[in-house]
């Protein structure tokens, strides 16, 4: 059963990587706010899974909390975001996909 | 609770589960713009976490397995919201592959309805 | 004696709202995990509590272009009563559906890339009722590969993104399978699948 555990948690450690990567990659802010709340729901499980193998439940208030933390949160920003407007989340995601594919000469930083 | 029965679902809950999040964080990765990778970072993630919940719901005592199902349902709850406000926020500021778009009837419908467009640039 | 006339109206208004009631009981029950008489009673009472300090307003009214049966339910003060049961039971199957929708799921984030087309499809809108469409929302939250951006309430539509693979034809069966869902959501609340604008 421990092996279970072990093997979970790498897992959702591998995904929490991969998620760090979108956050810090971008391009905008959005991806950012989406990939961050990934982060949250891999925490709650994360979190699950150590409730599983002390077999107590003391972070059930935790897990409620953060869930709805990480949610209101994320709508927050999205709204914030939206709020400010058109250019203002980001590089363009056209020009960020043809710049992408023209290769690391092609260009100054995004603004 | 710590039969076989129990630890066996265990095991193939969580594992799916955990892989489930993977899968999700991947698609993360390669998706090419925002509302695409909100749905890779919601249904994959919300599938995973309620298979984890899942899991851990055999190796607790019964009240607890209940937190679990709060949780569980507190996912199920938040997520379709969260999916249309970063969805909306995509939308209205631009970050949408026009590109790749094959039909934009929303912009359509504003267009024809003499609305105002939802405030993207012009291109 | 002005105070217990404002009470009554409070309990009144928490007393229309059986379903508000019922969720935050269901919460504070499963939050204590237990079904003892006190959990019991104290949930109900801090559930009406709540709702008659924080009173929820109520559902939006409806549209000029709303079908017109939903929109005579939907007027405000004659809200249709949502029996609990069918909602739970729907979310039940809903959850049920989860299994070949998470096959559908797992298998788009593998096969999709960086060069996914994706659509923005209009979907006739066809219930009027906030808990209604709240409801398919959620079940098309949880169907692979579509996701709700924007309702139009007025127009009678929705709007969803899809990660389309089928071009022009893949966007006719996208919203085909989105109305379907919405359907089958609606039978099992037992509304009326009202007309809604006609299908593009």
């Amino acid at each position: 059963m421990t092996v279970v555990y072990v093997v979970t948690l790498a897992l959702l450690t591998l995904a929490g990587l991969l998620a760090l990567v979108r956050v810090a990659r971008g391009p905008t802010d959005l991806d950012r706010v989406v990939a961050l709340d990934v982060l949250v729901v891999l925490v709650v499980a994360g979190v699950t899974v150590d409730i599983a193998l002390r077999h107590e439940s003391w972070n059930l208030a935790l897990i409620g909390s953060v869930t709805l933390l990480g949610f209101l949160s994320a709508v927050a920003a999205a709204r914030l975001v939206e709020l400010r407007g058109p250019d203002r989340g980001g590089p363009d995601p056209e020009e960020q996909a043809r710049d992408d594919s023209a290769g690391p000469a092609s260009g100054e930083p995004p603004g | 609770m710590s039969g076989t029965v129990a630890g066996v679902a265990t095991a193939v809950l969580m594992l799916s589960g955990a892989s489930f999040c993977v899968l999700g964080a991947w698609g993360l990765l390669r998706f090419p713009d925002v509302p695409a990778r909100l749905q890779a970072a919601t249904k994959p993630q919300t599938i995973g976490l309620l298979a984890i919940l899942a899991g851990a719901a055999p190796q607790v005592p019964l009240g607890s397995a209940a937190g679990l199902v709060l949780v569980g349902l507190l996912q199920l709850v938040t997520t379709p919201v969260l999916a249309i406000r970063v969805g909306r926020a995509a939308y209205r500021t631009g970050q949408l592959r026009r590109d790749l778009l094959l039909t934009d009837e929303l912009l359509t419908d504003e267009l024809g309805a003499g609305g105002p467009p939802p405030g993207q640039p012009d291109r | 004696m002005r105070r217990p006339r404002r009470l009554r109206a409070a309990l009144t208004g928490v007393a229309r709202r059986p379903g508000q009631v019922a969720w935050l009981w269901l919460v504070w029950v499963l939050m204590w995990g237990q079904l003892t008489g006190p959990t019991v009673v104290l949930g109900l009472l801090v559930a009406v509590a709540v709702l008659a300090a924080f009173p929820s307003p109520g559902p939006e009214p409806a549209g000029p272009g709303m079908p017109p049966r939903a929109a005579a339910t939907g007027a405000p003060g004659r809200r249709r009563r949502w029996r609990p049961s069918k909602v739970v039971m729907l979310v039940l199957r809903l959850v049920a559906d989860l299994i070949p929708a998470s096959v559908g799921v797992a298998g788009q984030m593998i096969r999709l890339g960086p060069a996914t087309p994706s659509a923005i499809i209009a979907v006739p809108l066809r219930a009027g009722e906030e808990v209604a469409y709240t409801l398919v929302a959620g079940a098309i939250s949880l169907a692979p590969g579509v996701a709700v951006i924007h309702v139009d309430r007025d127009q009678g539509v929705f709007y969803v993104h899809a990660l389309t693979t089928g071009g022009e034809a893949g966007v006719e069966k996208v919203r085909r399978r989105v109305d379907d869902v919405q359907r089958r959501v609606l039978a099992a609340l037992g509304a009326d699948p009202a007309g809604g604008r006609p299908a593009r």
